[in-house]
């Protein structure tokens, strides 16, 4: 995915090697010489797509749309929304003796999608390369495949595991909401996806990994920044 | 060599007997064969000699996609599975079977459009294909598990993304009549051949991509366009009741969704509604199979439409059935379309609570969970069949001992007790005892092994036998003399689904004869069923097209059972299909520009080479006589109507005789022996093909 | 004001047709009296008669249909079809007149008997008594006289007009739909 995008950035200063203390003092005098800006991220998106498991029937045709239309190739593991890894043996599936959603189970397939996380944002906050920015009008987080070097942080970052990486480009690869106008709620032929103004569903959805991710120093010094 | 899309790019050889796995290039190999059958009957042909028997391990069996599995192209869920077929009779001859499911698309993101497996392994092995490592690993431990616990088995090993095609216990006792699954109701048939190369299954997990050649805006266009001329499964282009949308309706289509009818068995209930053909979102609601065959009462029990990847019409139903848990301790839970989901209430005449009630839900339930976990074929129906009239006129008895009779609960099977078949299923799987046995030989060799003549049962009409051990798979009841020749064509029973699907769409007469006659070039070509008039020549041309286009989808990896888009649900259209989806298809995927003649002209090639091969494995040219034959009863009717009378479904020797001619002409193949001509052959690049058919004197 | 109540009119006939129904001039009369009334403004009859032939000049899908009575229908063809609104209009009338006209359609236009299910379900949605007891009034009154019954081999009850087809004709027909289909899927 090739995008030239026009980024909105709060811009933060980059504090490194300061003593905590010195932080408030120095941001208090306006020191800025000598730093860089570090991205966080703290609007919110406008929107996001949901699902509806009840009335998902596993064609796929989202995960289809939203590769081909957008990169010119069919493929599951790049597709930003994910619903062959539950497709058969559902959510939680046999790692846990749990395999009782699916095509082999009771038959509920979840979508799993992009929760366009409010601030903090897991995986931006764990790019190093500032890579996941957001894109205005609609503050999707979306990868900026420019920076990106596909050191895959952000993939362990999400509690979600929505972070793709593409092997052909060598790039990571998140929903970035086709700009509001997302390719998978167009496909899905059972109204089971949504587009809808974004609502904070995090706590509401069970979180798929335990993130691992590994801020910067340079971020934790800039999150001090706000909260002291 | 030009890069192109749709094409994963490479074939996977597994030689089981010496564990030797390599690839080849599809593009340089078999491009001209496209994929799916045509890779299949190119191996057959090149690589397995004639008189090959099924089980042996010269034998080979290939799992063929196209180059439009995997993609966004409507209903593209197809593996075709080639081999030698083991219930065809008196001869095993080449042959072909249609799996749905998640299987090939898996397989192409793993980077192959098909893979041949030759060879025996000397211990159960499965195959892991997970990208580029391709391993083959002990099955030893998989042995003698179902199908369930095997996908299982290898998916904890492969991580749930694997799509996993499994054979049951049917399929290791080398049961003829046994299938391969995938995607827990997906199946197609050579589960023995499978077996009989002591191959448990193959579990396939693909990362990456199949690229799309055009242009994606054009390409998203392309798809659009193809799902706004969709209708419900089998490509019913009208609704089952009057629809504030619709203009027509039919009572028989299977777009059966309407206001009121819902998925009653989803937590909440989801209402199947209006669904206007102009709106994409709500296709996936048109169908219910499982409604369309067991009556209004399964709505209760729908838990909601499924299928194969890529398809939005979800011609599999989840059933979700509390009762048979209690009764059978069988789960609550069961799935399939068409065939599978009758499986097990075929077996019974009646049931105490009538024909589309509880019970026969209830042995549809008990059905699937055997046929579906031991991987037994239904044969089209005709194993049922067979059944019914073996017990109830008395041949059964004279057959097995009694002994073995009185080990099974005829009561029960009179009565319509789904509980016979804990009696007899398993038994079939297992080839426990004489009955069953004979049952899951097939057709053509049980009659054989019992003494009973075959031509017994082609007298049988209600036993819908045609020939070579297989029953008719829409003949003539489904369009007159093109639904008998289509018949007449395969070593198994016609898969051919492209007549049927315009007959059956649900358009008054006169719109489907002006569509006809845009297609075929005249409205004779199709006739009002049961009202049919004597042959024509644009009979002929359509039943040459629909089995063109057959062909041309199973290379393709598209569905036969939803193509060819010859009508759409648009009054706007006039109702028109797009007689070039295919086309339109194939070049923006692969990048290879051909029109629909073009890629007719591949499906003919296609064709000709299954007709080769079957000529060279009969080892006669006589076709006409040897192979293409008509049982009986086609020529007969209960009440003696006379041929093309209304209300008959009788046809006339002399009209076949000509139809059959007719067909022959438009193919290429000499009239007298229905054997292809030399100049037929090399027209369609088979020269070499003809060669050998012509060392062997079996060229016209 | 009359710009806005056109609006409104046409509003409500496409509303209408989205959900199904036709809709009978008199609502549109009883609903629109009231709101001009409540504006304080005279408006006769005539000007909303006035307004609603404005409403089918100017909108291609917006059309009319008559009942037996010469009642006035509207709905709109951008979600309702000719066809569907004329079987809306039936349904209106007796029982008798709206089966006999499906059972006539089917049997000359396809051509096929219907089963008694498609009366059962939506949209008739009438009760199996019902549709019997008018069966066989049929059977007693001349106009009816065409309209006949088969049952097939698993019991299920199809109509036919023998104006279209001949008994056997139907029989087979029926047999094949009801059976024949299923058991060839």
């Amino acid at each position: 995915m090739i995008m030239n995008l026009n980024f909105s950035r709060r811009q933060f200063l980059k504090v490194s090697g300061l003593a905590i203390a010195g932080i408030s003092a120095l941001s208090s005098l306006g020191v800025t010489y000598g730093m860089a800006e570090v991205i966080i991220i703290t609007e919110q998106a406008e929107g996001l797509v949901i699902g509806d498991p009840t009335k998902c029937v596993g064609c796929r045709r989202c995960e289809l749309a939203c590769t081909e239309f957008n990169d010119g190739k069919a493929s599951s593991t790049i597709s930003r929304i994910k619903i062959n890894r539950n497709l058969q043996l559902g959510y939680l599936g046999l790692y846990t003796g749990k395999c009782d959603e699916g095509k082999w189970g009771i038959g509920l397939i979840i979508q799993d999608i992009c929760k366009q996380c409010p601030h903090p944002v897991p995986c931006a906050d764990a790019c190093p390369n500032d890579a996941i920015v957001i894109k205005p009008p609609i503050n999707a987080r979306v990868v900026d495949s420019d920076k990106c070097t596909g050191c895959k942080m952000c993939q362990r970052s999400c509690p979600w595991d929505m972070i793709s990486f593409d092997s052909d480009t060598n790039k990571a690869t998140k929903c970035f909401l086709c700009d509001g106008k997302p390719k998978c709620v167009e496909a899905c032929p059972a109204e089971a996806l949504k587009y809808v103004r974004w609502r904070d569903l995090s706590r509401s959805v069970p979180t798929r990994i335990s993130p691992t991710s590994v801020i910067s120093q340079e971020k934790i010094q800039a999150c001090m920044g706000c909260h002291k | 060599m030009a890069k192109h899309g749709g094409w994963a790019g490479k074939v996977l050889r597994v030689d089981l007997s010496t564990g030797k796995i390599s690839t080849e290039n599809t593009i340089e190999k078999y491009k001209d064969f496209i994929g799916g059958t045509g890779i299949g009957y190119k191996v057959i042909w090149d690589e397995v000699p004639s008189a090959t028997k099924p089980f042996s391990p010269e034998n080979k069996i290939i799992f063929g996609t196209g180059p439009l599995a995997g993609t966004g192209a409507p209903c593209n869920g197809k593996t075709a599975i080639t081999t030698l077929w083991p219930t065809c009779w008196p001869k095993p001859l080449v042959a072909s079977g249609h799996m749905g499911g998640h299987f090939a698309a898996e397989l192409k993101y793993a980077g192959y459009d098909a893979i041949i497996i030759e060879g025996k392994s000397e211990h159960p092995v499965w195959l892991s294909i997970e990208d580029a490592r391709v391993e083959l690993n002990d099955a030893r431990r998989l042995w003698g598990l179902g199908i369930r616990r095997t996908t299982y088995e290898i998916n904890l090993q492969m991580g749930h993304e694997a799509s996993v095609a499994a054979i049951g216990q049917a399929g290791e006792n080398l049961v003829p009549m046994s299938v391969i699954i995938n995607s827990v109701s997906h199946s197609a048939g050579g589960g023995a051949v499978m077996g009989s190369k002591n191959l448990k299954a193959i579990g396939v997990r693909g990362t990456g991509s199949v690229y799309i050649s055009g242009k994606k805006e054009e390409w998203e266009k392309a798809i659009k366009f193809h799902l706004s001329l969709l209708g419900a499964n089998n490509q019913h282009v009208v609704p089952s009741s009057p629809q504030p949308w619709a203009e027509y309706y039919s009572p028989g289509s299977r777009w059966i969704s309407s206001k009121g009818r819902n998925w009653e068995a989803s937590r909440p209930p989801i209402e199947t509604g209006s669904c206007d053909p102009h709106n994409l979102n709500r296709i996936a609601y048109r169908s219910n199979n499982a409604v369309f065959f067991l009556g209004n009462d399964a709505w209760k029990y729908t838990v909601r439409g499924n299928g194969c990847t890529g398809c939005p019409i979800r011609c599999h139903t989840i059933l979700r059935v509390p009762s048979v848990y209690s009764k059978y301790a069988i789960p609550e839970i069961g799935q399939n379309t068409c065939g599978g989901l009758n499986f097990g209430r075929a077996f019974f005449k009646t049931f105490p609570d009538g024909p589309k009630s509880q019970t026969s839900i209830e042995a549809c339930m008990v059905g699937m969970h055997f046929a579906d976990d031991l991987g037994i074929w239904n044969n089209y129906g005709l194993l049922q069949r067979d059944f019914q009239k073996l017990y109830y006129d008395g041949i059964l008895k004279t057959k097995i001992d009694e002994k073995e009779y009185k080990s099974y609960s005829w009561d029960k099977f009179e009565k319509g007790d789904p509980g016979f078949l804990f009696e007899l299923l398993p038994r079939i799987a297992r080839k426990d005892g004489e009955l069953a046995t004979a049952l899951g030989m097939g057709t053509g060799y049980m009659l054989e092994r019992w003494g009973i003549s075959e031509e017994d049962w082609k007298k049988d009409p209600a036993l819908q036998y045609w020939k070579m051990g297989h029953p008719r798979h829409h003949s003539n009841e489904d369009s007159g003399q093109i639904g008998v020749i289509i018949n007449t064509q395969y070593n198994r029973d016609a898969q051919c689904h492209s007549h049927t699907n315009f007959i059956r769409n649900g358009l008054p007469i006169e719109v489907q004869k002006r569509l006809a006659s845009e297609l075929w070039g005249s409205p004779d070509a199709v006739d009002a069923t049961l009202a049919y008039t004597p042959m024509n020549i644009y009979k002929a041309k359509m039943a040459k097209w629909s089995l063109l286009r057959k062909e041309l989808h199973d290379a393709l990896a598209l569905c036969n059972w939803m193509g060819p888009i010859s009508a759409s649900p648009l009054k706007e259209r006039g109702y028109r299909g797009d007689d070039s989806i295919e086309s339109l298809l194939y070049t923006l995927a692969t990048g290879d520009k051909k029109s629909c003649q073009e890629l007719d002209h591949v499906a003919e090639r296609i064709l000709l080479l299954h007709r080769a091969i079957t000529i060279r494995d009969m080892g006669t040219k006589e076709m006409r006589t040897m192979h293409d034959t008509i049982p009986d009863w086609v020529f007969e009717d209960i009440k003696d109507k006379s041929p093309f009378s209304k209300g008959t479904n009788r046809m006339d020797k002399e009209d076949m005789r000509i139809a059959m001619d007719m067909y022959y002409e438009e193919m290429g193949w000499d009239k007298k022996t229905g054997a292809p001509t030399l100049e037929t052959y090399r027209k369609f690049d088979l020269g070499d093909v003809a060669e050998k058919l012509k060392q062997k004197g079996l060229l016209p | 004001m009359i710009k806005e109540c056109s609006k409104a009119i046409l509003d409500s006939i496409r509303e209408s047709s989205k959900s199904g129904l036709l809709l009978p001039e008199k609502e549109i009369f009883s609903k629109f009296t009231q709101k001009l009334v409540k504006s304080h403004e005279q408006i006769r009859d005539d000007a909303i008669k006035a307004m609603l032939d404005e409403v089918i000049s100017s909108n291609e899908d917006i059309t009319v249909l008559y009942d037996s009575i010469y009642c006035r229908y509207y709905y709109s063809a951008l979600t309702m079809t000719e066809a569907y609104a004329r079987l809306l209009l039936l349904k209106k009338e007796n029982s008798l007149h709206l089966m006999a006209s499906i059972i006539r359609e089917n049997s000359a236009k396809y051509p096929r008997p219907i089963p008694i299910t498609v009366f059962q379900n939506f949209p008739f949605e009438l009760r199996q008594d019902d549709i019997l007891l008018c069966i066989n009034k049929m059977i007693e009154l001349q106009e009816y006289e065409d309209i006949e019954q088969v049952t097939t081999s698993i019991g299920n009850l199809f109509f036919y007009s023998k104006r279209y087809l001949d008994f056997d004709y139907a029989m087979m027909l029926a047999e094949w739909e009801d059976v024949g289909c299923i058991e060839n899927p």
